[in-house]
């Protein structure tokens, strides 16, 4: 046997060394390096929580008494864990997205912030888990009892070292568990202390197990020959018992406080939840595999009589192996003060955001929706609950001390704490539940659970509970708490389950069904079910309602702290564009303001305080309706493919567009292409039949010689001239020009056109009439350019004019702001077909081969007073002949 | 996710897998079938029921280990950007 006083202090060490590394690890956090702490082994080791003193040492006690019983408190985690695609992620997403801070919160906040639904679930929660910690004072001291081979009484007080113990952790659990008021921040000294306890306790565990496997039996087939006949119970092991507990765990491992606590409000990372779908069951599974050893060779080989609940340590005590024995001590208080420590704060948050606070919001009304620092009541409220609850778990421990077998508590709180199931269940999957319903169920449910069960629990201790469950009250057969309307189950546990779950279920589907539920609570309801669908950030904005945002900053600053509210206010301000200055306080801003402040003190609280800022808002039936009807939603999932099947539609057809336009384009290019050689073949023809003449006749007279070689030049200087116009036309069309346009006297550029046009015109005897003349007129064009333009357009109305008494008019008039230009002449016009064509290249009207130039004197044209902003027509059927109108912007 | 033809096919397997697995599991470890394994047999000195549970909830986890993977990578194209920047950008489905 250890003594007293070496163990004390090995405990004191140990617990030392947690104060230390929680010490340690905020500090880090303060400083930001903290990095493996956000990572998912350390969530996963958080989770583990789960396995309290009750795993440590019940979980063998109940393999002695009854079997593989024990594995069903770890099959249901399981099957949680590696189906939490189903539910967990959900959770989890809901839980980040509002800032959900217990369980609590969640069924509250579903149900439109009702702050009434937070009450009973934090009593219930509260109810169930003050056995639980009992429990746990329970198996400290007596391990410690055990260890120090005390059995019958004669050492230290179980009430003094209970008392001590559950000081202690309320002890550690203010100094670190209250670091900050956010439930959603991390509490990383408190993390960092419950994974270094959790290997602590796999560890104990797994080397008690090896040492009564190898170390008593001397190798697994001789553990399982060892044990007593039937040990397994097999044959009526797999009954509706057995389904119950699985069950039972299943749905605690989602609605314990503590579970919640760490598996959705202090997770960090959605991510993580896919390590620890694997690696929790993984921990279960190596604690639970070594269970049924410890447990047979405590059967075998301890004096009958035995309590199995300590196997764990006395099977190494009786072997001499004090050594180990410490270990599975330090391991068993690692359990219970994991569980009690974050019991503790997840209890905490409940009560001082759902009683605390709404209570003193209601006492001093005044008072604190409109002053006073909200964060220190709630730090005082949340340090002097977790006293409060470890406490009560003290009182509760003392009063019902040293009841028998350690696993019966626990069954007994998972069954009260899955009461809450059927609302949290039903609120993120049913969109008809209602708050009334979710009330009614778990009144009626927690009422039978505490009938049917709770009180029965007592019955050891109490002669008059005793009576009761034996005959009913007042005598009333019917009425007997573990054989309700006569039903009789084997087992008092599942036959409370099937009354309370029944009643519960049956209550929140029925009044779910008969009443309405408020706009709010659509609204949440929606947000819940369809989180996945709801894009992160776009809070629909369906509560219209504002407040001076000077109000909300004070109210933010009493809640979240000045930094914290500063931070948040610039944050929103960005996020709204502005540079400087408080946001806008729009629908989404109160929105998003809301939800931070509920990270903090809960849903309902936040809304009560927001609203009486804010008011209560309206909310918007037909954007409420958007939003809430699951047909709504599949309608705007198929407008958006209507959309985008549209979009596609009018881009493909753009593509055709561009398609025909391209194939148009190569075309003009071969036609150009074809034009080109047939204008450079023939100057190219003359040229070489005139130079083989020369070549061949070696006896050419001087002059006819004369005569070819002049023919030979004018077509050179032809060819020249037709490539010079493609290069300028070419370089016109690239659209690299980028002249410089200047102002320019358009009449003076005229006049030196009709000047550079008058020889040829008495040549050809052609009369060009000045008619009308706008005098001083400026435009924007660069004045050579402008005056090979008019020299162009006024040559081709000489050259074609066949008429017989040739005549040209030009007349120059402002119409419009614009600059126009007319030229008008008597020829035979252009016929109707070729108006557009004679603007394109080499579009000469007809073969005229007699007519000097390239034919693309008009494009030139065109092209030139198009970079001027300008543009040159043919006017239709406006004289005898052709007419051109030139136009250009006035400067 | 990015090796498949159909990456919403193998998605949707994939998920649907995620929630067979726990009922597939409920039906191995749950009466009545659960009773078939209940014999006096053993395997190499253990009884058969518990290497039967013991190795149904092994394979549980290694099957749950086996699909955490690939679906954590599903994940990260619908969970909010601000979780995690880096990797939402890694696993982008190509456009």
């Amino acid at each position: 046997m250890l003594s007293a006083d070496l163990l004390l202090f090995v405990c004191l060490s140990y617990v030392a060394l947690l104060f230390v590394v929680a010490f340690v690890v905020d500090r880090r956090a303060q400083r930001d390096r903290i990095g493996w702490l956000q990572s998912p082994l350390v969530y996963t080791l958080s989770i583990s929580i789960y396995c309290t003193s009750w795993t440590f040492y019940g979980a063998v006690g109940s393999a002695a008494r009854s079997g593989l019983e024990f594995a069903t408190i770890y099959l249901g985690p399981t099957l949680v864990f590696v189906g939490w695609w189903w539910l967990l992620r959900k959770l989890v997403r809901i839980g980040r997205l509002h800032r959900i801070t217990s369980i609590a919160d969640l069924i509250s906040s579903r149900f439109g912030k009702s702050p009434t639904l937070a009450v009973f679930v934090t009593l219930i929660a509260v109810i169930a888990t003050t056995p639980y910690i009992a429990l746990q004072l329970q198996s400290v001291t007596a391990s410690f009892r055990v260890i120090i081979g005390d059995a019958d009484g004669a050492g230290p007080n179980d009430a003094v070292t209970g008392f001590w113990v559950a000081a202690g952790m309320a002890l550690f659990t203010i100094l670190f568990g209250t670091r900050n008021v956010t439930a959603n921040e991390r509490h990383h000294g408190v993390v960092a202390a419950i994974a270094l306890e959790a290997l602590v306790k796999l560890f104990a565990f797994v080397a008690v197990g090896l040492f009564a496997i190898y170390g008593i039996a001397g190798g697994i087939p001789e553990v399982f020959a060892d044990a007593p006949p039937d040990f397994l119970h097999s044959d009526d092991m797999f009954s509706s018992r057995w389904v119950a507990l699985t069950f039972l765990s299943a749905t605690a491992i989602i609605c314990l406080p503590r579970q919640f606590q760490v598996t959705v409000v202090e997770n960090v990372d959605e991510k993580h939840l896919a390590t620890a779908s694997w690696l929790f069951p993984l921990y279960l599974v190596l604690l639970s595999i070594f269970v049924l050893p410890i447990a047979i060779a405590g059967l075998a080989s301890m004096p009958a009589g035995s309590n199995p609940d300590m196997f764990v340590l006395t099977l190494p005590l009786s072997a001499g192996q004090e050594g180990l024995a410490a270990f599975a001590f330090i391991g068993g208080f690692s359990s219970a003060t994991s569980m009690v420590i974050v019991a503790a704060i997840a209890l905490s948050t409940m009560v001082s955001n759902h009683i605390v606070m709404p209570v003193a919001l209601k006492v001093s009304q005044s008072d604190y929706y409109t002053s006073g620092d909200v964060r220190r009541l709630l730090l005082a409220s949340r340090r002097i609950s977790i006293a409060v609850i470890l406490m009560l778990g003290f009182i509760y421990f003392r009063l019902t001390g040293g009841s028998e077998g350690l696993a019966a508590i626990g069954l007994i709180a998972f069954a009260g704490i899955a009461q809450v199931l059927p609302g949290a269940l039903g609120g993120v999957m049913w969109r008809g539940a209602t708050r009334y319903g979710a009330l009614a169920g778990l009144v009626a449910g927690s009422a039978a659970w505490a009938y049917m069960l709770f009180l029965p629990s007592f019955q050891a201790e109490y002669p008059a509970v005793a009576a009761l469950v034996e005959s009913g009250p007042w005598g009333l057969a019917a009425l007997r708490p573990e054989a309700f309307l006569g039903l009789t189950v084997d087992d008092p546990l599942v036959h409370a389950l099937f009354w309370s779950l029944s009643v519960n279920t049956a209550l929140f589907v029925f009044v779910s069904l008969m009443t309405r539920p408020t706009p709010l609570e659509r609204l949440q309801g929606a947000l819940f079910i369809d989180v996945f669908r709801m894009r992160p950030g776009e809070s629909p904005r369906v509560l219209h309602r504002t407040a001076p945002v000077e109000d909300l900053f004070v109210l933010a600053q009493r809640i979240l702290g000045a930094e914290p509210a500063r931070l948040l206010f610039e944050d929103i301000a960005r996020a709204q564009g502005l540079r400087s200055g408080l946001p806008v306080a729009d629908d989404s801003f109160v929105s998003r303001l809301e939800r931070e402040l509920a990270g903090t003190i809960g849903a309902a609280s936040a809304h009560a305080m927001v609203s009486q800022v804010a008011g209560g808002g309206t909310i918007s039936l037909s954007e409420l309706m958007n939003i809430a009807d699951e047909t709504a939603q599949i309608l705007e999932y198929s407008q958006q493919l209507t959309e985008k099947s549209a979009e596609l539609e009018s881009t493909a057809r753009q593509l055709r567009d561009a398609n025909t336009k391209l194939q148009k384009l190569s075309a003009q290019k071969d036609d150009f292409l074809s034009q080109v050689s047939h204008e450079l073949r023939t100057p190219m023809t003359s040229i070489r039949s005139f130079s083989e003449i020369l070549l061949e006749t070696p006896d050419v007279r001087s002059e006819q010689a004369q005569r070819f070689l002049s023919i030979i030049n004018a077509e050179c200087l032809r060819l020249t001239g037709l490539l010079d116009e493609i290069l300028d036309l070419s370089f016109l069309e690239s659209g690299k020009v980028n002249w410089t346009l200047a102002p320019v006297d358009v009449g003076a550029a005229l006049d030196r056109a009709l000047s550079s046009i008058s020889v040829l015109a008495e040549k050809d005897g052609v009369a060009i009439h000045v008619d009308e003349r706008t005098g001083g007129t400026t435009v924007m064009a660069d004045f050579g350019r402008l005056t090979q333009v008019f020299l162009n357009i006024l040559n081709n109305s000489v050259k074609y004019n066949t008429s017989e008494a040739p005549r040209i008019d030009v007349t120059s008039v402002l119409r419009d702001g614009e600059y126009v230009l007319t030229i008008a002449d008597n020829g035979p016009g252009i016929p109707a077909a070729h108006q557009e064509t004679i603007f394109s290249k080499f579009g000469r009207v007809g073969a005229r081969q007699d007519v000097s130039g390239s034919g693309l004197g008009l494009a030139i044209s065109r092209e030139i007073l198009r970079q001027f902003n300008g543009d040159v027509e043919l006017v239709a059927d406006a004289g005898p002949g052709a007419t051109f109108e030139i136009r250009l912007p006035v400067a | 996710m990015t090796g498949s033809r159909d990456p919403d096919l193998a998605r949707r397997k994939l998920t649907d897998a995620a929630l067979v697995l726990p009922v597939a599991g409920a039906f191995l470890l749950m009466p009545p079938f659960i009773r078939v394994f209940v014999t006096d047999g053993t395997v190499a000195g253990i009884p058969v029921v518990v290497v039967y549970l013991f190795t149904v909830w092994f394979a549980l986890i290694g099957l749950a280990g086996w699909l955490a993977a690939p679906l954590r990578r599903t994940m990260q194209t619908d969970i909010p950007p601000v979780a995690d920047p880096e990797a939402s950008d890694a696993d982008r489905p190509e456009a």
